[in-house]
């Protein structure tokens, strides 16, 4: 059952990834000429239907793993993430249903594979619930919360068309700066999941010394450029190279600090040339593409449709991410807060978009503020998600 | 007449007064983190507890007002406990008929242990057990030995860690007694 | 009195309540708060980070003299409580109260008391439009008001005019979720009354009897139990308790583990921390020359008996030492109360014999310092005992945090999936003309009024145009 439900996942991806394909082919087509109109509004209908599809079939993978485990598919990293990624595709069909715009697939599709993919490179294996977990209030708290940022994710890739979209007007340097900045996250995150599914595939693992902190050797699943103090060179190898390279300084203090440093440097370093690859193909900056890529699209309707994902989002996230978890919080630990790292951003997205509500009724605000307010959101629910267990460490150090 | 009606104006009143007090309490205030019950500030009321000896005997805090009580935290296996160990004794044998009481308190040992010890070093004074060591944890005990100086209201007049000597001993005493 | 000029200026009870009263102040409030809260994730906050030195020593060690001052200075290191974070907390409460103050009466105006029959020229210029033929002379809005009772409307047809509206809740639902979020700033502020908080930690050993601290009565433990999966990972934690008050009477069982704490009075335990240590030892005293087991002893390794029997053979335990250890001159002594590494010193007297001093080290009886002694022992096994660490707590305030956090639920659901619509209508020669108005969702309400006027008049009004995302 539980193959059965990898199984399913994998056709889910496949067809979340040829959604996005078909989404940007689309859009691409319609850039270059109007007489590919007709076939791209029918890749567009194929790109919806495969996003349906994708939203289908993982959905069934999360009954299957449910049903195969016995217990809840939302205790870890895997199974949490590849939920969210199915809220995102979710909304997104949801609202394409409402609005008709094919091109909001060719920003949000690929949000939801980033998603997934980033969801794969966690261990997939079923671990039995600990102690905590326990509880009824698990699926409640992570299904709502997540199935509010899905919805916050549909309402950023809107929110990042319409600034595109109104760029034409005058802009700020530093929106420029900024928006350039979030390809270049976007190509480091991409980057990113290449070499860490890549690697996943290909079985790749190494053991390097390590004098720092309490283990030994330190497992390193990406080519170890930087490894931990008391690693010498010659303990890997990769492309002929000798590695690791250098060292990390010692300053770093941490069990893990060098391989996460190794992985940040070698992101970003895939991400600089995937950026670098695409902005020399296109010979303009990506954001300039990018608006190219949303041409004379209604601003207003994306203006509504970011509004609308947030607007939907945030009873969702409330009662899960705030509600459900705080009674869950006292049921368990005899606290509802304890101000611990994920709780608190869990509060900062909650306030961030409880801001971009109220930034919506106050003249001057409504426009692009509050779109840059949403799409700085999302990085907020990312970090919530991923950097809080990433940088730092508290009560919630399962998922 | 451009001024908001009187409700609006009451409660602008009232927002600014609390304001004031907010502000005030929050900035003089020390360090607002307050989980109740915890330490044990010299001046305020030794928190109760119940304990019993190795006999059985079961005491009280509440209970011994009127009598002025050294609670003294301590382990044998502590060697600055053993050093002020006699001290105690002849204190308690001295004063004892003024009211003055030695309750010690075990960091929970055995029987055997307590009743070696008290042997050993000839104390007459009660020796309860603090079995769960939850009284040191009310009383935030970390160092040992640590007593607590608490005056026939009940109230703490004074607080030491370490060995104490006769002199000091006296001149605390003369707070509770 | 010159009547042109000097209107008085607003004075500083005026311009408090716009202060408050502002959503641009109220915006920027709740952004400044997010912001506020980050520096406490970064930061390990005074009371969670692992080290005994009190604040005053332990920042400036870990983040540096200079970094580590000025953290403990602007109160980083309590950043919740800190003045700043307090005063932001406290001045959303009041944007909370005065901004519901001043819309309330104006919204219960408007949507509580419609005006009916508003100036005609309103009702042209609403967003939707449509225009029927009236039903007939007598009643022009008979099918109107049909059509929209169908789809859930409250109908008031009043001075030859038509009024429609749904979804008042969708006007109410900030303000409700505003008054939840009081409720919740109440709640957490209860803490503050004397006797309405309390937190503590105890421990308890399997069988013993503790007193709850704050309270009167004293929760018994029948036994701790962790269980583990085959991977080693834990399965479940649980202490079968009983609660007895006051008058040693048993007034509750319950098997507190993690997600099901035990409630009496009040006050709450939760499972929270566990120690095991070795209990009883059961041994076997052996004769060294023959072999044969002479007799065994159960020893409770907290509890030690004065003096042992085994078959003929009489222990007397001369020291026992918990958690052995060699002190600075090298002699034995124990480390702490816990039952760690226990030693004894052992005076045997065999039946026909001198008695001699042993050693025994329950939990290497192997190690023996005289071979030469005419019995050894043998640790055939070692119960362990278990010690519950139950957090213990009390707070009023919960009842009100989770009313409020009820509140804000049905408040944020009803603000964003309410939409309030209505419609306004008059006729003109046999024309019932139609006006409608949403505070949301403009597209579906759209869409909505496209039916509605499709089924009063279907030529007219073909259905299917939806909004166009793309040019052509």
């Amino acid at each position: 059952m539980i193959q059965l439900s990898s199984y399913l996942f994998l056709g889910a991806f496949a067809a979340y990834v040829a959604s996005a394909i078909l989404y940007v082919t689309r859009l691409t087509l319609r850039r270059r000429d109007p007489k590919y109109f007709d076939l791209a509004d029918r890749l567009g209908n194929r790109g919806f239907q495969a996003a349906v599809l994708g939203v289908i079939l993982q959905g069934l993978a999360i009954i299957a793993r449910w049903v195969g485990s016995g217990q809840v598919p939302m205790s870890n990293m895997f199974e949490y993430m590849s939920f969210m990624g199915w809220s995102v595709m979710l909304f997104f069909v949801i609202l394409s249903a409402w609005y008709k715009l094919p091109s909001l697939g060719a920003f949000v599709a690929p949000v939801g594979v980033v998603v997934i993919a980033y969801a794969s490179v966690f261990p997939t294996e079923v671990k039995p619930l600990v102690p905590a977990l326990q509880s009824y209030w698990l699926p409640l708290h992570v299904s709502f919360a997540a199935l509010g940022e899905g919805a916050f994710a549909v309402s950023f890739g809107a929110a990042l068309m319409y600034l595109l979209r109104v760029r034409r007007e005058k802009t700020s340097q530093w929106e420029e700066a900024l928006l350039e900045f979030f390809f270049f996250c976007g190509a480091m995150l991409t980057g990113f999941l290449v070499l860490a599914l890549g690697f996943k595939v290909a079985g790749y693992s190494v053991e390097v010394t390590n004098m720092a902190g309490g283990l030994a050797v330190l497992e390193y699943t990406l080519p170890p450029i930087i490894g931990p103090i008391g690693s010498r060179a010659g303990e890997a190898s990769f492309l002929g190279l000798s590695l690791p390279l250098v060292t990390a300084p010692a300053w770093m203090k941490g069990l893990y600090a060098a391989r996460k440093l190794n992985t940040l440097v070698l992101s970003a370093l895939a991400g600089l040339l995937l950026y670098g690859g695409v902005r020399l193909i296109a010979r303009m900056p990506l954001r300039d593409l990018g608006t190219k890529a949303v041409g004379n699209m209604n601003p207003k309707l994306l203006d509504e449709v970011s509004y609308r994902g947030i607007a939907v989002g945030f009873p969702l996230f409330t009662l899960g991410g705030l509600v459900f978890a705080m009674i869950w919080a006292q049921k368990a630990w005899g606290a509802y807060w304890q101000w611990d790292p994920k709780e608190t951003w869990a509060l900062i997205t909650w306030l961030f978009y409880s801001g971009y509500l109220h930034m919506r009724i106050v003249r001057g605000w409504e426009g692009r503020p509050a779109a840059w307010v949403s799409a700085l959101g999302f990085l907020i629910v990312l970090f919530t998600l991923v950097g809080v267990n990433l940088l730092i460490t508290g009560l919630h150090s399962y998922a | 007449m451009r001024r908001y009606p009187t409700y609006k104006r009451v409660t602008s009143a009232i927002t600014l007064v609390l304001a004031v007090i907010w502000f005030g309490y929050v900035l003089l205030w020390p360090n607002t983190n307050a989980t109740a019950g915890s330490g044990v500030p010299v001046g305020g009321q030794a928190p109760d507890f119940e304990l019993t000896t190795v006999d059985g005997v079961t005491y009280r805090l509440s209970d011994l007002k009127g009598q002025a009580v050294m609670l003294n935290f301590f382990a044998t296996w502590c060697s600055y406990c053993k050093t002020e160990m006699p001290v105690l004794e002849q204190a308690y044998q001295a004063y004892r008929d003024q009211g003055f009481l030695v309750l010690a308190i075990d960091l929970d040992e055995s029987d055997l242990a307590i009743t070696t010890f008290q042997k050993e070093y000839g104390l007459t004074f009660p020796i309860v057990v603090d079995r769960g060591s939850n009284v040191s944890q009310l009383y935030q005990i970390v160092p040992l030995p640590t007593s607590y100086f608490v005056d026939r209201d009940g109230i703490v007049r004074a607080k030491w860690t370490g060995a104490i000597d006769a002199g000091q001993l006296e001149s605390i005493l003369n707070l509770i007694l | 009195m010159d009547e042109q000029g000097a209107k008085p200026g607003k004075d500083l009870l005026d311009r408090t309540w716009d202060f408050f009263s502002s959503v641009r102040v109220a915006t920027v409030l709740l952004f400044l708060i997010a912001v506020a809260s980050i520096g406490g994730t970064l930061i390990e906050q005074e009371g969670m980070y692992s080290s005994s030195l009190p604040p005053e020593e332990f920042y400036p060690q870990r983040y540096g003299p200079v970094l580590g001052v000025l953290l403990l200075r602007t109160g980083m290191t309590h950043a919740y409580t800190s003045w700043w974070y307090l005063t932001l907390l406290f001045m959303i409460g009041a944007s909370l109260v005065i901004c519901s103050i001043e819309r309330f009466v104006p919204l219960w105006r408007a949507v509580q008391q419609p005006n009916p029959a508003p100036d005609t020229g309103f009702v042209r210029r609403l967003k939707q439009q449509f225009a029927v033929p009236a039903a007939s002379a007598e009643s022009p809005y008979a099918k109107l008001a049909e059509v929209l009772r169908a789809r859930r409307y409250l109908v008031i047809e009043q001075d030859g005019r038509l009024y429609a509206d749904k979804g008042r809740w969708g006007r109410w639902g900030p303000y409700i979720t505003h008054i939840g979020l009081i409720l919740i700033l109440i709640g957490a502020g209860m803490r503050a009354v004397p006797g309405a908080y309390m937190e503590q930690f105890i421990w308890v050993k399997d069988g013993e009897i503790v007193k709850v601290p704050g309270t009167d009565f004293y929760v018994e433990s029948l036994g701790f139990e962790a269980e583990f999966y085959e991977t080693g990972q834990p399965k479940s934690y649980r202490t079968h308790a009983r609660v007895i008050d006051a008058d040693g009477n048993v007034v509750k069982t319950h098997t507190i583990s993690l997600n099901e704490p035990l409630s009496y009075s009040r006050v709450e335990l939760y499972q929270s921390s566990y120690y095991t240590d070795p209990g009883k030892a059961q041994v076997a005293v052996i004769d060294r020359a023959t072999g044969a087991e002479v007799g065994q002893i159960t020893i409770n390794l907290s509890q030690p008996e004065r003096e042992y029997t085994a078959g003929e053979y009489r222990m007397a335990v001369l020291g026992y030492y918990p958690d052995f250890g060699l002190d600075a001159d090298g002699k034995p002594t124990t480390r702490s109360s816990r039952v760690t590494n226990p030693g004894m010193v052992l005076e045997v007297t065999p039946p026909d014999g001198e008695p001699f001093t042993t050693w025994f080290f329950p939990l290497y009886p192997s190690m023996e310092f005289d071979p030469s002694n005419p019995v050894k022992f043998s640790t055939l096994s070692i119960d362990p005992v278990s010690t519950s660490g139950l957090k213990v707590k009390k707070d009023l305030g919960i009842p009100v945090i989770y009313l409020g956090l009820v509140v804000i639920t049905f408040g944020a659901f009803a603000t964003f999936y309410i939409a309030h619509r209505r419609y306004w209508a008059f006729t003109e020669d046999g024309v019932v003309i139609v006006g409608g108005w949403t505070n949301r969702n403009q597209g579906s309400f759209e869409r909505e009024t496209r039916q509605i006027a499709h089924l009063l008049d279907p030529e007219r009004y073909a259905v299917g145009d939806e909004m166009e995302g793309e040019e052509r």
